[in-house]
């Protein structure tokens, strides 16, 4: 055949390469990897305790939990697929059953109300929130406790949460509020604490460590540590904390918040 | 093969295939003509074009270009317009969901955006190329003021369609910019009112700019482009040097001229008739492949570009944490510079002179000579004073996105802002 229009031809290829390219693309997305590999892993748990037949065909889905009475939606769980599936006994990220997860039934709760993140995404970057659009990364291990006194009352902690009110009794034996004030009690010589945990990632000055993966738990951490090390004038005393209270400290300066929780979640409250 | 070819040949036959294609398809000089006047799509152009006009070199595809994209952002915007809710609460997690959810979601709001962007640029440079061809004078004096109300049109659209992802961004940079428009005495402030519906940028403004985005301005685009499309044809197809042989100018004939047998008779200067033919090509496939070759290409590239550039999407607009520098959408930067000298001079007096001084541009220079060419000598002075517009605008502009930080204080781009 003779190609008359040499031009079109190629323009026409060209168009044609980008659209394959583009389907390729929105066909592949990142969670896609997630959920194959996890369905992978209970075939193959399946076969090893002794079950027959082929694997089932792959029907991937963007698991998505609306939180009753509130407009949270969170899609966590399309990656973390295994947070309830407490017999496989996966042991990675983000398979891994979840720590004592039936006290807060995830579609009353989703994920975010604790852990912080962004549930609307679908990669992790995104929904770790590791991403400039995002100011609240993902709260991790004991730092979640940060989260639990939006809901609970003290009393209702003692066993969950004890880093959290550990923090708390340290503010006070430390004399915090002999500079700093919160929620109107104590002094004024000092940055107010009263909504301390609402503050945004790009809020906080990093100084000369300034990376993009460290978030609000780690300036509170190091700041707590060394009140000097991202800003030498600082006038807050080093009050020579171990790691531990400066964690107990960290978690109670992150419960600090301003933000409404929906009524319906409140322990208390939940009808 | 032949069997197949039998096929095709019968189906052009068919009653149904006449009633679609009224020509035949042979490359016979009538069906060349038809194929432009009898295509409702097409009929735009005239069935000849001046050889002149389809060179590239001469209009640079500018104009044909900024309706290219016109389309483009037509078809974008409809298909984003399924997905988006214009409400405070809902606008930025539809941004979410194309990005995450939406199959090509992501896709279709870069094409968008980016679309979008380059439809300022274009028409710029296609009002700058109109000017240095001198393809304003006369006949085309009204035609150019079309042009200025189309030029508004398309920063307007692109001014409303930026607030709509209710992120940091939109939110601050219409605040900013529609604070610019308060500064006109009296007047100032009830547009502003009006067009927030409020005194600040709240579900109100939401609304408005939807309506404005997605109807009142898209309408009237059409409208105007229809006229500006009508009066080129009208005009005498594009500008271009002077024709010899007839001597006078064009519209020294004032008799109604017999045209392409097409329209039957019409006013004023129409498609050369009696020029033709040696300077006239046919539309078809002359200009009609090239416009689309030149569609497929920018296509081509628009999409490339969408395929690794993301659309910026800032955090969730939020009215208590002012960015510093809060900015405007970067094609009214210039205009906030001027801004930080003077309020009244800078939103108000600068912006109206230059709006007014372009629509009378071709009633002060009324030198007739130079059309046709790329900065013809016979209009230095018209052309100095131009670039001399243009280049203040575009270093005012660049001063106002690179060079401007935190209280819009200097800043090289290689020096640091710092943070609070
Ligand atoms: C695209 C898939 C994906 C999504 C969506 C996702 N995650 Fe993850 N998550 C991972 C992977 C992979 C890991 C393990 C590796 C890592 O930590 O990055 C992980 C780890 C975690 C961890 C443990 C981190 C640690 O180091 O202890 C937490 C907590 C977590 N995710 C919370 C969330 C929350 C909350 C959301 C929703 C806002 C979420 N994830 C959404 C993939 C995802
Ligand atoms: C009621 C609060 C709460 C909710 C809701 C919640 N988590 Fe957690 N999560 C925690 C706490 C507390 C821990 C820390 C446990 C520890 O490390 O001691 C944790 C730990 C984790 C870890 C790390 C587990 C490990 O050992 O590495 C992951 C992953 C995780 N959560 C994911 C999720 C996902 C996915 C959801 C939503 C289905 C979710 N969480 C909902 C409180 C919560
Ligand atoms: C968004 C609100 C919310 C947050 C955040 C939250 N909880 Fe709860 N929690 C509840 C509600 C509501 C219940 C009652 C659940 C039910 O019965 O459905 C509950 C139940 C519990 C229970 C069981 C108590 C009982 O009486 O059965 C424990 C223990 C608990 N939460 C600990 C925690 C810890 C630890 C955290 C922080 C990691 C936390 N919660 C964070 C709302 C919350
Ligand atoms: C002698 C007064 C003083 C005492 C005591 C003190 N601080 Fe501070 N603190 C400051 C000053 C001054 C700053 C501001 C400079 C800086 O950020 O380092 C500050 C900053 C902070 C910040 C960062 C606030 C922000 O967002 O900018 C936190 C959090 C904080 N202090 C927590 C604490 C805690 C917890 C304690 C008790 C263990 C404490 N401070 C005791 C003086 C004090
Ligand atoms: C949405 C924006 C616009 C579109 C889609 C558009 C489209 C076009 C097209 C397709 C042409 C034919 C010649 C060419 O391709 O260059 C043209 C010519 C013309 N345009 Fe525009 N235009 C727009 C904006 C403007 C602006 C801002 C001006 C000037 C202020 C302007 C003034 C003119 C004039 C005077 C002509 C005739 C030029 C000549 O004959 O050489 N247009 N326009």
């Amino acid at each position: 055949m003779r190609i008359k229009n040499w031009d079109f031809a190629l323009l026409g290829l060209g168009s044609l390469v980008l659209f394959g390219l583009t389907v390729g693309r929105d066909t592949n997305r990142e969670w896609k990897k997630y959920q194959k590999r996890y369905y992978q892993m209970e075939y193959s748990q399946a076969m090893a305790r002794g079950g027959k037949g082929p694997m089932e065909p792959l029907r991937y889905k963007i698991n998505q939990i609306m939180i009753p009475g509130t407009d949270i939606v969170d899609r966590c769980t399309t990656c973390h697929l295994g947070f309830d599936n407490t017999e496989a006994g996966f042991e990675d990220n983000p398979y891994k059953a979840h720590p004592n997860p039936y006290q807060h039934p995830p579609e009353d709760f989703g994920c975010p109300i604790c852990h912080g993140g962004q549930g609307l995404a679908t990669t992790v970057a995104d929904a770790h929130g590791e991403r400039e659009n995002w100011q609240y990364p993902i709260l991790k291990s004991d730092y979640v406790q940060a989260s639990c006194s939006k809901c609970h009352q003290d009393q209702e902690l003692i066993k969950d949460a004890p880093l959290l009110l550990k923090g708390k009794e340290l503010f006070a034996q430390y004399e915090c509020l002999g500079c700093h004030s919160l929620r109107g009690e104590g002094e004024k010589d000092a940055p107010d604490l009263t909504n301390e945990g609402d503050k945004k990632r790009h809020e906080f000055d990093f100084g000369k460590y300034d990376s993009p993966k460290l978030t609000q738990a780690d300036w509170q951490f190091m700041h707590l540590k060394d009140p000097q090390v991202f800003n030498p004038d600082s006038e807050m005393p080093n009050l020579g904390l171990s790691d531990e209270e400066a964690k107990a400290l960290t978690i109670y300066v992150l419960s600090l918040t301003e933000k409404e929780t929906p009524e319906t979640l409140i322990y208390a409250k939940k009808p | 093969m032949a069997k197949f070819n039998d096929l095709i040949k019968g189906l052009r036959e068919t009653q149904v295939w006449r009633s679609i294609f009224r020509h035949g398809y042979a490359p016979t000089e009538r069906n060349q003509s038809l194929a432009i006047s009898s295509n409702f799509f097409l009929h735009l152009h005239p069935a000849k074009v001046r050889r002149h006009a389809l060179k590239f070199t001469y209009t640079l595809g500018l104009g044909g270009l900024s309706f290219f994209l016109f389309l483009v952002l037509t078809v974008t915007g409809i298909l984003l317009m399924i997905y988006y809710v214009p409400s405070t609460k809902e606008a930025y997690n539809n941004m979410k969901d194309l990005e995450f959810v939406i199959s090509y979601g992501l896709l279709l709001r870069n094409l968008h955006r980016w679309s979008a962007h380059l439809m300022v640029l274009v028409v710029f440079f296609h009002m700058c190329r109109v000017f240095y061809t001198g393809g304003y004078k006369r006949p085309r004096e009204f035609n150019w003021g079309i042009g200025v109300v189309l030029l508004l049109l398309t920063l307007f659209l692109s001014f409303t369609g930026y607030l709509l992802p209710w992120d940091q961004l939109a939110f601050w940079a219409i605040t900013v910019g529609t604070n610019i428009a308060s500064y006109a005495p009296i007047l100032g402030p009830k547009i502003r009112y009006a067009l927030l519906g409020g005194n600040i940028v709240g579900q109100n403004a939401l609304m408005r700019f939807y309506v404005l985005h997605v109807t009142i301005l898209p309408v009237l685009m059409g409208t105007f482009l229809a006229i500006h499309f009508w009066r080129i044809r009208k005009d005498g197809g594009i500008s271009g040097p002077p024709i010899e042989e007839v001597g006078a100018e064009e519209e020294a004939a004032p008799a109604p001229l017999k045209t392409y047998g097409l329209m039957g008779l019409v006013k004023g200067p129409t498609p050369m008739v009696e020029k033709e033919p040696e300077d006239t090509e046919f539309t078809f496939p002359n200009l009609v492949y090239k416009e689309i070759k030149y569609a497929m290409l920018i296509m081509i590239i628009l999409h490339v570009f969408s395929f690794f550039f993301n659309a910026p999407l800032e955090e969730l607009a939020d009215p208590e944490h002012t960015p510093n520098p809060a900015k405007a959408p970067w094609y009214f930067l210039g205009l906030q510079e001027l801004v930080s000298y003077s309020a009244f001079l800078g939103g108000v007096l600068a912006p109206a002179l230059a709006v007014i001084g372009i629509i009378l541009i071709p009633f002060i220079d009324r030198n007739p000579s130079g059309v046709g060419v790329w900065f013809s000598r016979e209009r230095k002075l018209a052309i100095i004073l131009f670039s001399i517009f243009v280049l203040t605008a575009v270093i005012l502009t660049i001063i106002g996105t690179y060079l401007r930080g935190p209280n819009w204080g200097w800043y090289w781009p290689w020096q640091e802002w710092p943070k609070h």
